[in-house]
């Protein structure tokens, strides 16, 4: 089965990443810029301890200079390069105490960072797949204890074989999805030699999508082992990884986690060999999800089971406490993690616990998150049992609640599964956590369902910019960001982010003699006086997308914001500070420059780095070849904030091997009242007759000298007679003479507006005014016993009645209203009898 | 009971492709096109005759569009992209095209479509079309039966009604789909799968295009053929010994016909775009767009009444402009070339010429330099068939966000079809449980849309 979840395995590495680690190697740099790009890493995995060569295939890597990993155990010994750009080849050493598990690692070239790829390291030793072993008859042999690197092909059953005595423990754990390579779900089975099935796996809660089975071998013999894609539908790209040996394999652990720092006393169930309790020694930070990887009898388990640290100890069930009657313990004080297990269908646990009125706790139910089986259901009840609040997937399949506690006194909360399941692998974790402010910062999907631009390359001697995504929880207010530990020579300019807003431009800027490099930054954050919030950099890795809908399959993360110095770019960009302010339902264009280094004649893209709110800008704009000048379109909404923000124009252009990005300095832009508003009130005219229309202004802020009204939005064969008038800032209306021709289409016709441009400091200030203004035309009355017909074609109108319907400028147009009522009154004298 | 069934049950061996190489395969047989991909026979097809139970009944009296060409755009094409510019709008909105003037005054295209501005005197152009279903198959429901999509049944196609009361002409199927049928609501829904659409099963702008089932499978004789046509009717005499039915009777009519299409010339010279000279091929674009479009003329010219064809992917979530570029230069080629040929011919007073699309796109552009699902407001053309020629049905407001006079509703835009097919859409077919069902419900003739 291709069981489907997206986003529960979050990895975080914890502690682990925060040391930060970077294997530098000497390369030949090509120098020019360039964005590389990381799509395979071939073979995903080693053995701890050994050295191999890996295979790495992209885009503009014949530059690469470092292997970036975000944490120690893997180092670069030497490029084996070759002329193919899309192709590098490296010696890599995996440390004997490298931790076990995947690795993080990025790509610098001499111009960029690549995005992110993973790589594991293993217990065993490795061989490779060997075909034709597609027949259970003629397996391939292994060793006991061996990871196999296999492929999954179309129709393809990859048999292995190994030795087992009776009640020895046979693990078989593939990691294909968690490989991080591409979409391969695969199904693993354990035969017996006369082909008996013994256990088979598609899909487990411990390793989502790749399958894990673990027996005691019943007799001493042949145990064949099959493994393949769960469909049959793999292909040349399906990758996976086999363990194949002794390791102790549990499913979930009980209590799975404790109070940071603490020594916890640990039971590791569902290993066929029985609970294997240890003792685990918690971080001393509460990192929340960590990975501990269990050992028992010199090996460890293919892959870690997931515990919890936090800031709170446990309490455990004790049975009985199937009901609200039934819960003996006395009462305990929050914050705590109840533990317990679901241990058979139909169990419900309860706890009970203290608590003080105006209390706020977030509540999770964690099961799944500690790999589980059970789908919790959580309620919060009285001491009689009367439910006050419930929750059952709010966190996944997993139960969260964001509770306050509603008066002082003792309350009782129970857990059940969903569909009243149970077994001793049921367990739970009932975390009481206190409500603490927080603030996640991270960089925005520039790309859908891409990496791209997830981190920071500056070129030397120019800028970089990106958008930092602020995430504030159970705290308000300006954000100021800082970025400890850049590379030399760089430095970084943020404004404080506003109270109202998530996102903020920050703008990186390469002294000229920056020396290539790459550091890890750990962004943080400080809201505004608040000392206790530190504000944390946590960026999400999606690795692997499928159906439906570019589903997230598989993810990591990292805890540190990659930022580069690489080659000079061969352009450079300035935008002009505006003098005068954008005004509000006005609009504005930013003079751009673009400074070519010799020779760089290419077409550059400009792209608005962040649209504050209320301002619209052009989604892209391009200075042609060989030009340096053009305009930024930008605009403001009629609520726009009158303020100033600063934001930046990001530049592009492939410089023959590949898209360099560079970012102008913080442009400040002022929002500001319109001086000026205008209606213009419905006007009505007959085909070949001629109007006026008014604009009637509402002057807000004076203005000096005159401002220039233009109008837009006529219908065809309808002109104005002066398509742009002036106005004085005391100036109440403004009149466009309208001739409609005799085949003007009738009807009403809106979508007249008006732009009135007024000069501050030399530049415009482009005010949109009257939207919604309506021309109708009609067709002509009937002419009345003798007069003469109404012209039939403009040339005769205007020959007939040259402009007489047009009101002198000095006199004063009539409103819509005061023509229907003349005309009424004309209609009703005694001479139109 | 199918041929298949049959042949199972008196014990011929069948042919089995993966396991006999150089066999015909039986479904190739006597499978003529893919029907409606539910392995439908001609046999089935032909039975149209025999299954109407209508129950407020009109007669169905061949209207001035004679023919239906339904060019449909999957993905949600931008109205602001294609027939709906908004030149004045702010830049957010306005997207990242610019326009061109049209044969019409005062009526703007976008620039992609300099060639069907040329036309836009003989096309209406609605800017108003509105529906609220922002999902791609719920929105494509609604543009194939005019019906918003029920949980409890499935409308026919709009094709699949005219199947259902005209039947076919000159021997041609009277619903065929361009390359196949390109979404499960493109069939007959609650009416017997017979109605279903007839699928040329390959890409015309292919260089090997070939309606495969047209011709006599790979290796076969006219004599083998024969003969295994003389086989079938050996075993259609054991039944007729063993049971006297009218549905047997029946269905060996239904197996005549079936015959008489694979053997007809009109029908294979009809599929033919070899038959087409290069200069015509070459007007109308040797690509995706071209190649169905002019599939699409010669079959009906040929005799089908409702072609349905898809062109294209318009779901441009990210980066708009490059989506449009690469995609709609050809339609408008294609497009422009079709009403011109259809008015060449005589033929486009007969045939009425339709492109919808899914739904329209949001009026700003997005984080991704894209536009999202819109089905408040967007453009549909028709014309041909007794559509007015030269004009502008409907508007949208200043961002294109919503309808600003005359909504074009789903049911009056399919009510206009049929009406002018000759088919009033008030009409009541016969669903399964004996429910009598309109073919619209609720829709009305829009007369300003008329000529």
């Amino acid at each position: 089965m291709n069981e489907k979840r997206p986003d529960t395995l979050t990895t975080c590495l914890g502690a682990l990443l925060r040391l930060g680690w970077v294997c530098t190697a000497i390369a030949s740099g090509v120098g020019n810029a360039a964005t590389p790009a990381l799509k395979s890493v071939l073979p995903r995995l080693a053995q701890r301890g050994t050295e191999l060569e890996v295979t790495f295939r992209g885009e503009h890597l014949s530059d690469a200079e470092e292997i970036l990993f975000y944490e120690p155990g893997i180092s670069l010994l030497d490029w084996n390069r070759t002329t193919n750009a899309t192709l590098v080849k490296a010696r890599l050493k995996v440390a004997s105490d490298a931790r076990l598990g995947q690795h993080v690692l990025r790509f610098r070239t001499a111009s960029g960072l690549s995005e992110a790829r993973t790589f594991s390291v293993g217990q065993y030793p490795v061989v490779e797949e060997k075909e034709p072993n597609n027949d259970f008859a003629a397996p391939q042999k292994i060793g006991f204890n061996t990871t196999v690197r296999g492929v999954a092909g179309t129709e393809d059953i990859d048999y292995f074989v190994v030795d087992a005595k009776k009640g020895q423990r046979i693990t078989a754990e593939v990691e294909a999805m968690r490989l991080g390579g591409a979409m391969v779900d695969c199904h693993v089975a354990l035969f017996d030699a006369n082909r008996f099935e013994l256990a088979a796996c598609d899909d487990s809660v411990l390793a989502l999508q790749d399958p894990v089975i673990s027996i005691l071998a019943p007799a001493d013999g042949r145990y064949v082992i099959a493994v393949r894609e769960s469909s049959f539908a793999g292909n040349n790209n399906s990758h996976y990884c086999l363990h194949v040996g002794g390791a102790p394999r549990p499913m979930v652990a009980f209590p799975a986690g404790g109070k940071a720092g603490d020594e916890v006393s640990i039971r590791f169930l569902g290993d066929p060999k029985g609970d294997l309790l240890r003792d685990v020694r918690l971080p001393s930070e509460a990192v929340g999800d960590w990975d501990y990887s269990l050992v028992d009898d010199g090996q460890s388990v293919p892959s870690a089971n997931r515990l919890r640290v936090t800031v709170f100890p446990n309490v455990l069930e004790s049975e009985p406490n199937d009901s609200a009657a039934a819960v003996t313990a006395p009462a305990t004080s929050l914050p705590v993690a109840f533990n317990g297990v679901i241990s058979r269908p139909g169990d419900v646990d309860y706890f009970r616990f203290r608590g003080k009125a105006g209390e706020r706790f977030d509540i999770h139910c964690v099961a799944r998150g500690i790999r589980s089986p059970l789908d919790p259901v959580l309620a919060i009840r009285k001491t009689d049992g009367t439910k006050i609040v419930e929750n059952d997937d709010a966190g996944g399949p997993d139960s969260v609640l964001n509770w306050t506690v509603p008066f002082d006194g003792e309350f009782l909360v129970s857990v059940r599964d969903h569909l009243r399941g149970g077994s001793p692998l049921h367990v739970y974790r009932l975390e009481f956590r206190p409500v603490l402010p927080d603030v996640v910062l991270s960089i925005p999907e520039f790309v859908r369902n891409s990496q791209e631009r997830n981190t920071v390359t500056v070129p030397r001697g120019n800028r970089s910019a990106t958008l930092i995504r602020v995430t504030r929880s159970q705290v308000s207010g300006e954000v100021t960001l800082s970025a400890p530990g850049l590379p030399p020579g760089v430095s970084m300019a943020c404004d404080p982010v506003a109270a109202a807003v998530n996102e903020v431009p920050v703008v990186f800027e390469a002294a000229a003699d920056a020396a290539a490099s790459v550091r890890l930054v750990p962004l943080s954050a400080r809201v505004g006086t608040n000392a206790a919030v530190k504000g944390r950099f946590l960026q999400n890795l999606e690795l692997i997308h499928g159906e439906p809908n570019n589903t997230v399959y598989y993810q990591t993360s990292v805890d540190r914001m990659a930022v580069a110095v690489g080659t000079e770019a061969p352009f450079q960009i300035e935008v002009d500070e505006p003098k005068a302010p954008l005004v509000r339902s006005g609009s504005m264009d930013l003079k751009v420059h673009v400074e070519r280094r010799p020779g760089f004649k290419g077409v550059i893209k400009l792209k608005m780095l962040w649209n504050p709110p209320g301002l619209g800008s052009q989604n892209e704009v391009s200075v042609a070849e060989g030009q340096s000048n053009t305009v930024y379109s930008i605009n403001a909404n009629g609520e726009a904030a009158t303020r100033t923000w600063r934001t930046a124009v990001l530049a592009s252009a492939d410089a023959g091997n590949g898209m360099v990005w560079t970012s102008s300095r913080l442009i400040p832009i002022t929002v500001a009242e319109p001086h000026v508003a205008m209606k213009i009130p419905m006007v009505a005219g007959e085909q070949g007759k001629n109007v006026t229309l008014i604009g009637r202004l509402q002057q807000l802020r004076p203005f000096e000298g005159e401002a220039r009204v233009r109008l837009y939005g006529l219908p065809p064969k309808v002109v104005a007679t002066q398509d742009e008038m002036r106005i004085t800032s005391s100036q109440q209306e403004v009149l466009f003479p309208l001739t409609i021709a005799a085949d003007a289409p009738v009807g009403q016709h809106k979508g007249l507006f008006c732009q009135v441009i007024v000069l501050t400091k030399g530049e415009p200030m482009v005010h949109s005014v009257g939207g919604g203004g309506v021309l109708r035309i009609d067709t002509p009355r009937p002419a009345k016993s003798g007069e003469a017909p109404v012209a039939s074609s403009p040339a005769k109108t205007n020959a007939v009645r040259p402009t007489a319907s047009i009101p002198a400028a000095s006199s004063k147009p009539l409103s819509r209203l005061e023509k229907l009522r003349m005309e009424s009154r004309e209609r009703l004298s005694p001479d139109s009898k | 009971m199918n041929l298949h069934r049959i042949i199972s049950q008196v014990g011929i061996p069948e042919d089995s492709p993966s396991q006999r190489p150089g066999r015909i395969p039986r479904r190739g047989f006597l499978q003529v096109g893919a029907m409606a991909g539910l392995g439908l026979t001609l046999g089935e097809w032909f039975r149209m005759q025999r299954a109407r139970a209508d129950a407020k009944g009109y007669e169905s009296r061949e209207g001035k569009a004679q023919s239906v060409i339904h060019i449909f755009l999957p993905g949600g094409l931008a109205h602001q992209e294609s027939f709906d510019p908004k030149p004045f709008a702010p830049v957010e909105y306005r997207g990242p095209l610019g326009t061109v003037k049209t044969r019409l005054d005062g009526v703007l295209f976008s620039e992609k479509l300099a060639k069907t501005a040329l036309i836009a005197d003989r096309i209406t152009v609605c800017r108003s079309m509105t529906h609220g279903e922002a999902a791609h198959e719920r929105g494509t429901h609604n543009m194939f039966t005019g019906y918003r999509p029920s949980p409890a049944l499935a409308y026919p196609s709009m094709g699949s009604v005219v199947s259902h009361e005209f039947g076919p002409r000159r021997s041609m199927p009277p619903y065929v789909c361009i390359p196949g049928v390109p979404n499960e609501y493109a069939g007959s829904g609650y009416l017997s799968s017979a109605y279903g659409p007839f699928a040329v099963g390959s890409d015309p702008a292919d260089g090997r295009f070939q309606v495969k089932d047209l011709v006599l499978p790979g290796g076969m004789s006219v004599e083998r053929f024969e003969r295994r046509k003389s086989m079938l009717d050996a075993v259609d005499a054991h039944f007729r010994n063993l049971e006297k039915s009218d549905a047997l009777d029946a269905m060996d009519t239904f197996y005549r016909r079936a015959y008489a299409l694979i053997s007809s010339k009109e029908a294979r010279e009809a599929f033919d775009l070899g038959a087409e000279p290069d200069k015509v091929k070459d007007a109308y674009g040797r690509n995706a767009a071209g190649m169905r479009m002019l599939l699409a003329r010669r079959l009906v010219e040929a005799g089908v009444r409702m072609v349905s064809l898809t062109y294209g992917g318009w779901d441009h979530h990210d980066n708009i402009l490059a989506g449009i570029n690469g995609q709609l230069p050809a339609f408008d080629q294609a497009f422009a070339m079709l009403i011109t040929d259809l008015d060449q011919r005589g033929l486009l007073d007969s045939t009425m010429v339709v492109v919808s699309s899914e739904f329209g796109r949001t009026p700003k552009i997005n984080a991704t330099a894209g536009r999202d699902h819109w089905p408040k407001v967007f453009s549909v053309v028709m014309a041909g068939g007794g559509i007015r020629r030269g004009s502008v049905y409907g508007s949208s407001d200043a961002t294109a966000s919503e309808p600003d006079d005359h909504p074009l509703s789903v049911e009056d835009f399919a009510t206009t079809i049929y009406s002018q097919m000759g088919i009033v859409a008030d009409k009541e077919l016969m669903a399964p449980g004996g429910r009598p069902i309109e073919i619209v419900d609720g829709g009305k003739v829009i007369r300003e849309l008329l000529a």
